[in-house]
């Protein structure tokens, strides 16, 4: 089971690496947006910068989680999915590989934020705030990649998979008061 | 134990039976689903590769039921869809890597030699570093059977292996199937060219709307025919046509008959020609095609559904 999350979410990894557009459109957009709010528009300062960028990383957790999806429905349109769901890997590790991608995915555009983020100004804050924001930010991103990837399950029920399998909805159910935590936990930590 | 095995396998489509009580029994040997489009093929494939629950039915695969056992039945067999999927940002070798640990190889140095291999019989070698973008149609194809043979399946199925493929391709293609075939592999194809089927199956079926119309080896299935005596001529018919020879069609100034002895045959009509003063260009005569046993089974004229949303599509292109 393990072994074909791996395999898959290799697989997915490799091919976005492989493509340089993807890569910095995805890297480089919110990033570009960031400094837009934080720092471009008129009559921000430093402690704005602070405020939003929180935000901006749980925004592009959620963005990343829920477009995610769509590489499962790339994947069926294209004919991978009816080769992956006829290989003797259980059919449930086609979708935590996803999930793993797509928060593995998430986790680089918010690193990416967040090193930006300093850059710019905002107030460094202790090893163990980071710690602590890209833990949650990761429970967070495998949460909405569930989600998303549920959705592109169910939008159109040919895929012949039982959608939300009994492990993913536990995920769901247990990460949801997390992710309402996220900026307070954050903020708590800093201060 | 059969290695594929079908008891009134059935598929329901929004009320429409797709696949209608099929009986199979396939061993050891090259079996190919010939029909029209639409008749079902890739349905049954599907069922028999656990994507698709039979509506009623039972199928199985290696002696795995597909419903009640669908992950014995994805351990003994490989499949090779319609439609091509091999990933073009992966190169060659990853391609196969990805099956390779999908099929649980997990020894590294056994999967090393494995994939090694599957690329060296697909003739891919040279290019296993290249990604697969770069790589034509044929060589797609063969990198899809690789894929499909890193765990040496004891059934493999192929729903149209050689479509969009040029001669030479197609010949290498079934050149491997048959090798696979003589190592003791079950192979299950689907596919609308009668010259291959009938040089390369064993066995073939033919599908008509979701029903097995005829089944046996094309020898089988072409001896229950007449010859065909193929006359080009400027005069249509002979008005007094000799005894056990049938008319089958006028078009473009070829007149198309059946005998059951050709040569003789053939004499008889040309002598009819000659006493009614008709004009022949040429003349020949040859045995029944498997062609001609999938005509008379499917009927003239038998097409799919016409397909109006596609047709605007290909007239917008322009
Ligand atoms: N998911 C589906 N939902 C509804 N109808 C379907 C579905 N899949 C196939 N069909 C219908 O089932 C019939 C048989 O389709 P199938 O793909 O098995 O034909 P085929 O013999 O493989 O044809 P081709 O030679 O064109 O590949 C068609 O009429 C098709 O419209
Ligand atoms: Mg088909």
């Amino acid at each position: 089971m393990i072994y074909g999350v791996l395999a898959y979410a290799q697989r997915d990894l490799r091919r976005w690496i492989r493509s340089p557009m993807n890569v910095i459109s995805t890297l480089v957009m919110p990033a570009a947006w960031l400094i837009f709010m934080g720092v471009v528009l008129p009559g921000t300062d430093k402690g704005y910068l602070d405020f939003i960028t929180p935000g901006v990383l749980v925004m592009t957790m959620l963005n990343a989680g829920l477009f995610g999806g769509s590489s499962l429905m790339f994947d069926k349109v294209l004919g991978y999915l009816d080769k992956f769901l006829a290989a003797p890997t259980p059919r449930e590790s086609i979708l935590a590989g996803k999930i793993i991608f797509i928060t593995v995915r998430g986790l680089l555009q918010a690193l990416v934020i967040q090193i930006i983020a300093i850059l710019v100004g905002a107030t460094v804050l202790s090893l163990w705030a980071y710690i602590a924001t890209f833990a949650i930010l990761a429970l967070f991103g495998v949460f909405v990649a569930s989600f998303g990837t549920t959705i592109a399950c169910t939008w159109e029920s040919m895929i012949p998979m039982r959608p939300p399998s009994p492990s993913c909805r536990c995920l769901c159910i247990w990460h949801l008061p997390l992710c309402c935590a996220t900026n307070r936990c954050r903020r708590s930590f800093s201060t | 134990m059969n290695a594929i095995e079908t008891n009134g396998l059935t598929k329901v489509y929004e009320g429409s039976a797709v696949v209608k009580g099929l009986d199979l029994r396939v061993n050891g040997e090259i079996y190919g689903l010939l029909g029209p489009n639409g008749s079902g093929k890739t349905t049954t494939v599907n069922m028999l590769t656990t994507l698709v629950r039979p509506t009623s039915g039972t199928a199985s695969v290696c002696g795995h039921d597909v419903t009640k056992d669908s992950a014995g039945v994805r351990r003994s067999m490989s499949y090779v869809p319609q439609d091509m999927a091999v990933d073009i940002r992966l190169t060659g070798w990853e391609n196969v890597e990805l099956f390779a640990k999908l099929y649980g190889i997990k020894d590294k140095t056994e999967r090393r030699e494995r994939i090694e291999y599957v690329l060296d019989i697909m003739n891919l070698t040279d290019r296993a570093g290249d990604m697969t973008k770069k790589y034509s149609g044929g060589m797609r194809r063969r990198l899809e059977l690789a894929q499909a043979l890193v765990h040496r399946p004891e059934v493999l199925f192929l729903d149209e292996p050689t479509v969009g493929l040029d001669v030479t391709s197609r010949r290498s293609i079934w050149e491997y199937i048959t090798k696979l075939r003589g190592s003791g592999m079950t192979i299950f194809v689907t596919t609308h060219q009668m010259d291959e089927a009938e040089r390369y199956c064993d066995r073939v079926g033919i599908l008509k709307k979701g029903v097995l119309l005829n089944e046996g080896t094309p020898g089988e299935l072409t001896s229950g025919l007449e010859d065909v005596v193929i006359v080009r001529t400027d005069s249509g018919l002979p008005r007094n046509l000799p005894d056990g020879v049938t008319p089958v069609k006028l078009e473009n100034g070829e007149a198309v008959f059946s005998a059951s002895d050709g040569a003789d045959s053939l004499d008889a009509i040309l002598d009819s020609y000659k006493a009614e003063g008709g004009k022949v260009f040429s003349a020949s005569v040859r045995g029944p095609t498997l062609e001609d046993v999938y005509m008379q089974a499917i009927g003239p004229g038998e097409e799919a559904p016409f397909d109006e949303d596609r047709f605007r599509n290909m007239m917008r292109r322009r």
